[in-house]
């Protein structure tokens, strides 16, 4: 789809280039060096970039692992690696970016040791030097459950909230899933709080049941105009509004281990789509683990900070509750293939067709779809709304 | 306990920014809070509190036998790493207890920055006098 209004709009405003030999430096190195100059070129500095692309450092959480170097938390990531294109692609996305007006200032960058380092294999080689790897990984922490585990320990001594209330998360997620013929613990009768405390221990406080599934598991969403929607089959849902931040790489640079930038991405949604909390029918919240669920309601707003645990208490997130939220039972009843977030888009879409059978939400005009990546590192929100 | 080798490499080495005082770890090309590229390294003093803590139930590591106590220390000059606490069960830890690095050695040569309790350390200082 072409990108109206958007000829001419963007421009390059910054450029650097480092020497073809970096003897001793790493790939990471590199690229830094190229991002600080470029934005000198430019006159910028690193508090102007909102978004940063690059690719082909660690193979994942690539753009997330050069803005916490740089100390930028962007709220416009893109990591996606298809070659020596994926500039040129970066070009295009950062443009259409900036023109949707989810960035204003985009920082592409890349770097290679490849001579110096005499391997092609660079991912490999690059993943033992990335901060995570020198810092943290020595420390042989299970990831990622003992990140989620350091962060629920701070929850529980910062707010006093208790296992119990955490546990009330998981008993409403397999609620959901009880009423959904497709969820993994379908069949598997309702979950008590004892159940959840007593279950084997993971990484203090979290034990097994406080942890998402692991299963196999797909799903994919497909977009387009939403003047080529209305000559489709199915009601139009549109995005109403997007937001997203990546705030850190490892869990010992996050700025506040009860606060997320789960608050700045929704913030953004909120502020798109022109709604708040409150106009939210749907809540679709990755859970990755209890301690996710709670973060992210205190983040999105539905409660304020530090009440997140006590919020699920009373049934409130689960069927007939106040609040209901994770409709389909979630990472922590319905599947967990490795990466969630597909399936709050597949769900919320579902409930807002009303195509949500025995889980149906009586009031479904307005969804809001939350993401959480890495170790509380990454978030993402959108805002879903139905032309009936 | 023995005690560690007077001289010894820093449990930590920690950026100062001469712009704004700013302190942070692990060390970046520019202050995190002024951009400033003024930045100083200088080892911290290996004091510290618990943030927060963990009881490990397995480890990707061979050398690592769980449990084990993860944690993110505050450093006295205020950045977070992460680390083990070791010496005190995890039953008697609690946030934002004093505690002091000390090292920890593995076979094959690896080491590891780590802390124990501040009272715990000095309860064995007094007992090896």
């Amino acid at each position: 789809m072409a990108l109206r209004g958007s000829r001419g709009d963007v421009a390059i405003v910054g450029i650097a280039e480092t020497p073809p030999l970096a003897p001793g430096k790493t790939a990471l190195q590199v690229q830094i060096e190229a991002s600080l100059a470029a934005l000198g070129d430019a006159g910028l500095g690193l508090d102007d970039v909102d978004g940063i692309a690059t690719a082909g450092l660690a193979g994942k959480f690539d753009a997330t692992t050069v803005a916490e170097v740089l100390g930028v938390q962007p709220r416009w990531v893109d990591t996606t690696n298809i070659g020596g294109s994926s500039f040129e692609l970066f070009v295009a996305q950062a443009a259409a970016a900036i023109t949707y007006g989810i960035a204003d200032v985009v920082l592409i960058c890349y770097g290679s040791v490849q001579r110096s380092a005499r391997s092609r294999t660079l991912s490999s080689a690059e993943e033992a030097v990335v901060p995570l790897a020198v810092h943290e990984l020595p420390y042989g922490p299970p990831l990622p459950v003992a990140a989620y585990a350091l962060a629920a320990q701070r929850y529980l001594f910062e707010t006093g909230a208790t296992r119990e209330q955490l546990a009330q998360i998981a008993v409403a997620a397999r609620d959901w899933a009880l009423l959904n013929p497709a969820a993994y613990r379908h069949d598997a009768g309702p979950l008590t709080i004892d159940d959840v405390l007593s279950s084997a221990p993971v990484s203090s406080p979290l034990h097994v049941l406080d942890c998402c599934l692991v299963t196999d598991g797909g799903g994919a969403v497909v977009l387009t105009s939403t003047e080529r929607a209305r000559d489709l089959r199915q009601p139009v849902v549109t995005v109403l509004g997007t937001g997203a931040l990546s705030s850190h790489r490892g869990i010992s640079q996050m700025p506040d281990l009860s606060d997320t930038g789960g608050r700045q991405s929704a913030e953004q949604a909120y502020r798109a789509a022109g709604l708040g909390p409150g106009d939210m029918d749907v809540v679709e919240i990755y859970d990755s683990f209890t301690i996710t669920v709670a973060l992210t309601l205190e983040a999105l707003g539905l409660c304020a900070r530090g009440e997140g645990a006590a919020f699920a208490e009373d049934g409130r997130l689960g069927p007939g509750g106040a609040r209901p939220i994770n409709t389909n039972g979630g990472g922590l009843a319905h599947c967990h293939p490795g990466m969630y977030g597909i399936f709050l888009l597949t769900e919320a879409v579902m409930q807002l067709r009303g195509d949500a059978g025995a889980r149906q939400l009586a009031r479904a005009e307005t969804a809001v779809c939350h993401g959480t990546g890495g170790y509380l590192s990454t978030h993402a929100t959108v805002i879903l709304g139905v032309n009936r | 306990m023995s005690a560690d080798i007077a001289v010894d490499e820093p449990f930590f080495i920690v950026q100062r920014c001469r712009s704004c005082g700013n302190v942070q770890h692990y060390e970046r090309p520019r202050c995190l809070r002024c951009r400033s590229a003024d930045l100083a390294a200088e080892p911290a003093s290996g004091r510290g509190v618990i943030h927060s803590f963990t009881l490990v139930q397995r480890s990707p590591l061979a050398h690592l036998d769980p449990p084990f106590v993860l944690a993110l220390v505050r450093l006295e000059e205020g950045p977070v790493v992460m680390s083990h606490v070791v010496g005190t069960d995890a039953s008697q830890l609690c946030c934002e207890q004093s505690v002091v690095a000390t090292w920890r050695t593995f076979d094959g040569g690896k080491r590891l920055a780590v802390f124990q309790r501040s009272d715990t350390q000095e309860r064995h200082a007094a007992d090896t006098r």
